[in-house]
Parts: structure tokens; C-alpha cells; sequence
């Protein structure tokens, strides 16, 4: 009972402008925005703290990743969002992830063909952004061409977004969290290395 | 603390008056800090019953009620449920509750619960003996077609 803690101090002003940032985010992959209220759920970052309290509630289920199942986090979602947590990958529309265990995709749910927006939407937490691999990304969103840098992003992680976008219209949609930024890459967007694509 | 226990003193509380609570917390004179876990909030619950009370359940319609929470500084959460929308009335209902599980414990009971729970068993027994004087007993002596 003691690992609770306070919420959003204003909470429809705050889970508006979260869902704002957050719509920006995915609108415009890519792109990265500040998303902090002042509260976290440890080991939670700020801005992964208010993505869940503002788009988890009683009717979705969250899975948590092994580093991030803690029962300070299990406590608070249950508490503040009231949310189902679930054990096993295919159950969960939502999945909070730490960026080593960004792994394996096909494990969780993708919808079918007539309801591919079923998916699981992955929440994950990053150290920042701006550092690592550039990746060169292209699609609905996006004028032209746009870059993004993951710290501690794998080559195996972005042959794996690549596969993601292969499927569409089916696939996955991923949040990425730093402390307190977000950034998003849709289904829908193409992600190169940026050694592709500058060798025209 | 018990289950039983909490849950009679919650239900006391959510069948007080406000301004009898009100007044009743201002005799205590406790003052304690408390942190605010979650707002007073007000929505809707469905109100269900059961014809004649024991007939199949069914949707009445739905209520307003308020709901907060609140922790204090040893630890203690306290939850305050009631019905309307009077937010100052559910956080102080909170506050008693987690003050319940306190070493304050026992002087709010005297002090708090059972005037409000003595209360409510007379407003209650008023309310029966005041049905009780209008009921009809519908009975017949003979039924007439039997001829």
C-alpha cells in the first residue's frame, strides 16, 4: 500500500495536454517532444508515467517487461488507471518495455485484417535520444525525410522495425520514453539506417 | 483492524450528514497532515435492485457519488466514498477513515462513529414507524363467487 503515490496534481488538465503531446508524437514520427507533470512511478521515467496514467484505464491491459514489473509500478497503475495486468504478451494492448527487452514483437497481439488497429501498442523506456545510430525515417507524417537518434538502439532492433513496417497494414506502433521526452515511430513509418539511404 | 471492523465505520460515514460530520470533526480538534493521493472526484455509480427484493436484479438508474483518497504520514491510506457530490464532505470522510487505523482510533469512535451511528439507527426507526403507520392489510373475508 505504500509504494502508491500521488498522481496527476491537476488531472484533466494534465492527462489533456499528455494526450496532446503524445497524439503530436505519434502524428509526426519521429519527432520529439517534452511530456513531464512533476510525478513518476519509480522505476518509471516522468514521461512514461504520465503516457500510462493518460491512455491505460479499466478497459485496457498492461503488460509489464521484467525489469519494469516492480510492485511500486504495479501497485500505481492499479491504483490511478485501474488497468488489467496481464502476464502473458498476446493479452496486453499495451506493453512497457525497457529498450534490452525490446526484443521480440511477434509475442504480442497485431489485430487481423479487418481489425488491425487490435494491436499492442509498445511503450518503451530509453535512455535519450539524439546519441547512437542515426535512423533515417520516411512516410505519412514526415514532409520529406526526418532523422532520429536512439542511444543503445541494436541493429537488430531496427531490422526489427523494419520488418514491423513490411507488414502494414498490420504491425506494431512504439512510443519511445526518455526521462522526460517521447517520441514515436507508427506502423507506417519507414526507418533506414542512415548508411542506406545517403548511398542513393 | 479488521475487515468487518472498517467497512461499519465507512458505511456510518457515508450515511452521515455533512454538516453533522463537519461538526463533529471540529469537536475533535485533531490536526494532522495528510497527502492527497487522490483528488475528490465525482462520477456516477449503477444502482441496482431486485423487485420486491428478492426478484432478478435489475438496472435502476444511476447515482451521483464522490470518491477519494488520501495517505498520512505514518503510512495509513484512508478511502472516502459517498454519495453526491460534496468534496470537502468525502475528504474528511477519508481523513477519519485513515485516522481510524490510528492510535486516534478508539477516541473517534466514541466521539465520532457512535453518535453518528445512534443517529442513523433513530432516523431509521423513525422512518419505519412512520411507513409502518400507513400500511394497509389487504385480506378478504368471502369471496363472493363460490355461490
Amino acid at each position: 500500500m505504500n509504494h502508491i503515490t500521488a498522481s496527476f496534481s491537476d488531472p484533466v488538465h494534465s492527462a489533456q495536454q499528455s494526450f496532446r503531446t503524445l497524439l503530436t508524437a505519434i502524428a509526426e514520427p519521429g519527432t520529439i517532444h517534452g511530456l513531464d507533470q512533476g510525478m513518476q512511478f519509480a522505476p518509471l521515467g516522468a514521461s512514461l508515467t504520465a503516457a500510462t496514467l493518460t491512455l491505460c484505464d479499466n478497459t485496457t491491459s498492461v503488460y509489464l517487461s521484467h525489469a519494469l514489473n516492480q510492485e511500486s509500478v504495479r501497485a500505481n497503475l492499479v491504483f490511478h488507471c485501474g488497468c488489467t495486468l496481464v502476464a502473458e504478451p498476446y493479452l496486453a494492448d499495451f506493453a512497457l518495455l525497457t529498450l534490452a527487452e525490446f526484443t521480440n514483437m511477434r509475442e504480442f497481439k497485431i489485430g487481423d485484417e479487418a481489425q488491425p488497429q487490435l494491436n499492442c501498442t509498445f511503450f518503451v523506456q530509453v535512455d535519450t535520444f539524439g546519441q547512437g545510430t542515426h535512423l533515417h525515417l520516411q512516410g505519412p507524417g514526415i514532409q520529406t525525410t526526418r532523422q532520429l537518434a536512439i542511444a543503445k538502439l541494436t541493429d537488430a532492433q531496427v531490422a526489427m522495425l523494419q520488418v514491423n513496417h513490411q507488414q502494414f497494414p498490420l504491425g506494431y506502433d512504439t512510443f519511445f520514453f526518455s526521462k522526460t521526452q517521447v517520441c514515436a515511430l507508427a506502423r507506417s513509418t519507414q526507418v533506414d539506417k542512415e548508411a542506406v539511404c545517403t548511398s542513393q | 483492524m479488521n475487515t468487518e471492523d472498517r467497512q461499519a465505520w465507512l458505511s456510518t460515514l457515508a450515511h452521515s450528514q455533512p454538516q453533522q460530520l463537519a461538526q463533529y470533526w471540529q469537536q475533535l480538534n485533531l490536526t494532522t497532515e495528510y497527502e492527497v493521493l487522490r483528488q475528490p472526484e465525482s462520477g456516477l455509480a449503477q444502482v441496482r435492485g431486485r423487485m420486491g427484493g428478492s426478484g432478478n436484479a435489475f438496472n435502476i438508474g444511476d447515482a451521483t457519488m464522490t470518491r477519494a483518497v488520501i495517505r498520512l504520514p505514518s503510512g495509513e491510506m484512508g478511502v472516502g466514498y459517498v454519495l453526491g457530490r460534496d468534496h470537502d464532505h468525502c475528504l474528511r470522510i477519508a481523513l477519519l477513515d485513515a485516522l481510524l487505523q490510528t492510535q486516534h482510533h478508539d477516541n473517534i469512535q466514541q466521539a465520532v462513529i457512535k453518535p453518528l451511528a445512534s443517529a442513523r439507527q433513530t432516523n431509521l426507526a423513525q422512518a419505519r414507524a412512520r411507513t409502518q403507520a400507513t400500511k394497509v392489510d389487504f385480506f378478504t373475508l368471502v369471496r363472493g363467487e363460490s355461490e
